[in-house]
């Protein structure tokens, strides 16, 4: 027996469920044309952690941090376009066997991410698409 | 009680329309033309995306954006009243380990333009 407060209730979650958690991603190995997903905890907020698994199968575990766009551009080799009202971060994830990832994202502030780009140290890129 | 809470969940999860705007995807080697339809969410932020190349490849993607031009608040500068320009990214797989990626510009209606290029190394010019 489904009550009004049973479904009133789920009016309410249904909708706030979708601005909390977890945000994916779609990540494109512009060499290979592989697909995966990445996962961003806490999306909404200035740093967080990061899981997935890269397109050849290695999972990858690390953290984003918000950073300025100058610097986001020192720390990794490759940029997403960024304007004056958008915010950079950066996330580096450990993808095992020596192998890290380095990604510059892009978003609204106090919103989750938009797009991101990335390189593995081996030179890969990769597309990012939230 | 009973009528008003099946309607907010009914509203909850059939919240808005989905705006699409249709476009073009030149290639730019041969100038052959393929078709884009960019499905935006109601909020007009991101969106998922369908395209024909030229050559009849069927492809399926994602787009997303961050503010460009804005009008602000003038009362609160931090708040953001309207997003005036967009620049965005899309990124769709078209046949097996075939992808394209745009970089676009748009306006707030959703006309605009940008460059892509796929894993083949092949660019396009996109036309929205």
């Amino acid at each position: 027996m489904i009550t009004p407060k049973v479904l009133l209730w789920t009016g309410l979650i249904f909708p706030l469920a979708g601005c909390m958690g977890t945000q994916a991603g779609h990540l494109y190995n512009m060499k290979t044309g592989q697909t995966s997903t990445i996962q961003m905890e806490s999306p909404e907020y200035s740093n967080g952690k990061v899981k997935g698994t890269l397109p050849d199968g290695a999972s990858c575990e690390g953290q984003f941090s918000e950073v300025s766009a100058e610097n986001a551009r020192k720390i990794t080799t490759v940029s997403p376009m960024l304007t004056e009202n958008s915010v950079a971060s950066v996330a580096v994830l450990n993808c095992g066997a020596g192998k890290v990832l380095r990604c510059t994202l892009a978003r609204r502030q106090w919103r989750e991410f938009s797009y991101g780009e990335c390189q593995d140290q081996q030179g890969a890129e990769y597309s990012l698409v939230f | 009680m009973l009528r008003l809470s099946i309607l907010l969940v009914a509203s909850s999860m059939f919240v808005g329309c989905t705006a699409s705007h249709h476009g073009f995807l030149l290639k730019t080697a041969t100038g052959e033309r393929g078709t884009v339809i960019f499905h935006d969410e109601p909020n007009g932020k991101h969106g998922t995306v369908e395209a024909i190349l030229a050559n009849g490849e069927q492809c399926r993607g994602q787009f997303n954006t961050i503010p460009d031009q804005v009008t602000r608040n003038w009362e609160d500068h931090d708040d953001i009243e309207s997003e005036d320009t967009q620049l965005g990214v899309a990124a769709f797989q078209c046949a097996d380990s075939h992808v394209v990626k745009c970089d676009f510009s748009r306006a707030h209606e959703g006309s605009g333009s940008g460059r892509c290029l796929d894993n083949l190394g092949q660019k396009y010019t996109l036309e929205l």
